[in-house]
């Protein structure tokens, strides 16, 4: 498996994981939402948008402009799990008078819907037989002795689907971010600013949704924006790599003098067993080597390699061009199935002296992420399963208390 | 103090909007969101100035015990609708005297459920109202009650 199909693997089962989060909690906001304890909230919030649609139809002059909405909601209710039957009869007996003047939802079809509630009588027609279906999806999802999951109080499907919409999303976003750190590190930058994108636009597109007027959008979604990007910024100066790089060695006291030598880590430092090389590390020196250095890796399970895979003692020659760059690379030698671990290795610089090879008293340090590929797939699905676990947990513990409350 | 209007609405809460040119000529709208919360608090309609009734409303909005006599509102359901079954409660039943108005997206249901001779006050329909218009519409029908006393 190549490197690229391999983030493409870890990218879809963190997107996978992603949707089940934000799925699953919306799940949850909405049964919370909707239950009791929640239920003043929500209506405040509902009073402030109604009163927000009428006072913008009012300025308009154009009362349909609320109107409109109220009856968008009537009909999206009828869609929603948990709604009372009684209440899902009522917006179609609201829809059957509204109708008349909209257009988009047939009078008759809501009068047949109303016929067969609850259930066929006699020989129907194909629109009655259809309308039939929908209301047999309705009623497994209806409590008709009113023990639905819906609010006690009147319901504005659209208003809570906004904010269920928003809050899960914001939930799920963060949560997200949080955990995902671990996975931000195996990713590469490009990815990482895909990712954030996305997350971006999941985050803040139901948000907008609950704010009324441009400006505030604008306000709302510029703001979130710049944490993003500052988010972003703080994370790529962060060194995930090295934990004493850039290292600086004088090499007066290594038969070098006047010269120096800078290592620089990579800043995505993980290596797996599927790529044949790991992150690369540069050397750079500066002034004239008089003896050519060497480094050695100070732990088994890795080794050195050049561009090609091939393994190498890296050596920096006395012809070494000055400040351009000597590349090298660290690759693991065996990685056990589904394992996964933070490794401090160092990297030693030596020279060969008259005395034999000395090592320096310096040397770099390197935090490497040493992760088997299958691991790394694991982790995420078991992202998303506990994820899930915990949405349905939270959902059941909700039940249980609205079902206790008298 | 401040004149009390119930409102028996169970989209009170959706379109609580509509009310605030009342809300700010010194009303105070008192919900009731179901038929039998609509009949508990109509039982104190003495403390109002008006009753406005949504006429598709259900019966109640939890599990719970409904009197007799709201169980049988929802026979006007066959045909009519609940609401026409408090209507008639509150003017046939009650006998109040303050004005009771329909609110209702069902249009001219005196006309169509043949209600003339109860004692409606007005009826008001919801489609394309602006909140303006339904406080205009609502303080007319009070101070037409007012002259009437007079």
């Amino acid at each position: 498996m190549t490197t690229f199909l391999l983030e493409l693997l870890i990218i879809l089962a963190s997107i996978g994981s992603f949707s089940i989060l934000v799925g699953g909690s919306r799940q949850v906001v909405r049964a919370v939402l909707s239950g009791k304890h929640f239920n003043k909230l929500y209506l405040q919030y509902l009073k402030a948008t109604t009163k927000h649609e009428f006072e913008a139809a009012s300025t308009a002059k154009n009362p349909d402009r609320a109107w409109n909405s109220i009856f968008y909601e009537k009909v999206y209710e009828l869609g929603i799990s948990g709604v009372l039957y009684a209440t899902r009869e009522k917006n179609l007996d609201y829809i059957k008078e509204e109708a008349l003047s909209k257009p988009y939802v047939s009078r008759k079809l809501a009068g047949e819907l109303i016929k067969v509630l609850p259930k066929q009588n006699g020989n129907l027609s194909f629109q009655a037989k259809l309308a039939c279906y929908i209301c047999e999806l309705l009623n497994l999802t209806s409590d008709r002795n009113g023990s639905g999951t819906q609010p006690i109080k009147s319901i504005h499907g659209i208003a809570i689907d906004h904010l269920t919409t928003a809050i899960s999303a914001w939930l799920a976003g963060i949560v997200y971010l949080l955990l995902s750190i671990y996975i931000l590190d195996d990713l590469h930058p490009v990815w990482v600013a895909i990712s954030s994108f996305l997350l971006f636009v999941l985050m803040i597109v139901p948000l907008l949704n609950l704010i009324g007027t441009f400006l505030a959008k604008l306000t709302v979604a510029g703001t979130i924006g710049s944490v993003i990007i500052l988010f972003l910024g703080v994370f790529a100066t962060i060194v995930h790599g090295g934990t004493s790089l850039p290292l600086e060695i004088d090499l007066n006291s290594y038969q070098n003098p006047g010269a120096k030598l800078s290592i620089r880590s990579p800043e995505w430092l993980s290596v797996n067993n599927v790529e044949c090389k790991g992150k690369k590390i540069s050397v750079i020196v500066s002034g004239k080597l008089v003896t050519p250095i060497r480094f050695y890796v100070n732990d088994d399970r890795f080794y050195f390699v050049n561009k090609d895979c091939g393994e190498i003692i890296p050596q920096l020659e006395v012809s070494q061009p000055e400040t351009q760059a000597y590349e090298f690379y660290i690759a693991p030698r065996d990685i056990s199935p589904f394992s996964s671990s933070t490794v401090d290795v160092k990297v030693i610089p030596s020279y060969v002296s008259q005395l034999g090879e000395v090592e320096f008293n310096s040397s770099a340090k390197l935090k490497i992420k040493l992760e088997h590929w299958l691991w790394g797939l694991l982790s995420n699905i078991y992202l998303g399963m506990g994820t899930v676990g915990g949405t349905i947990l939270l959902y059941l513990i909700n039940n249980f208390l609205n079902k206790r409350k008298p | 103090m401040k004149k009390k209007i119930l409102w028996i609405d169970d989209d009170y809460y959706s379109i609580s909007g509509l009310f605030r040119p009342l809300e700010k000529a010194e009303y105070k709208i008192v919900p009731a969101i179901s038929a039998l919360d609509g009949f508990r608090e109509a039982q104190k309609w003495q403390e109002y100035e008006l009753i406005v009734v949504d006429l598709i409303i259900p019966m109640s909005q939890q599990q719970e015990p409904i009197p007799e006599i709201v169980k049988g509102w929802e026979d006007e359901k066959i045909n009519k609708h609940v609401g026409i079954g408090i209507v008639k409660w509150l003017l046939e039943i009650l006998n109040v005297t303050c004005p009771v108005v329909i609110l209702s997206v069902v249009s001219d249901p005196i006309k169509e459920f043949k209600l003339d001779g109860l004692g409606i006050s007005g009826y008001i329909r919801k489609s394309g109202l602006l909140p303006t218009a339904l406080k205009d519409e609502l303080i007319q029908i009070l101070e037409k009650r007012e002259e009437d006393k007079s």
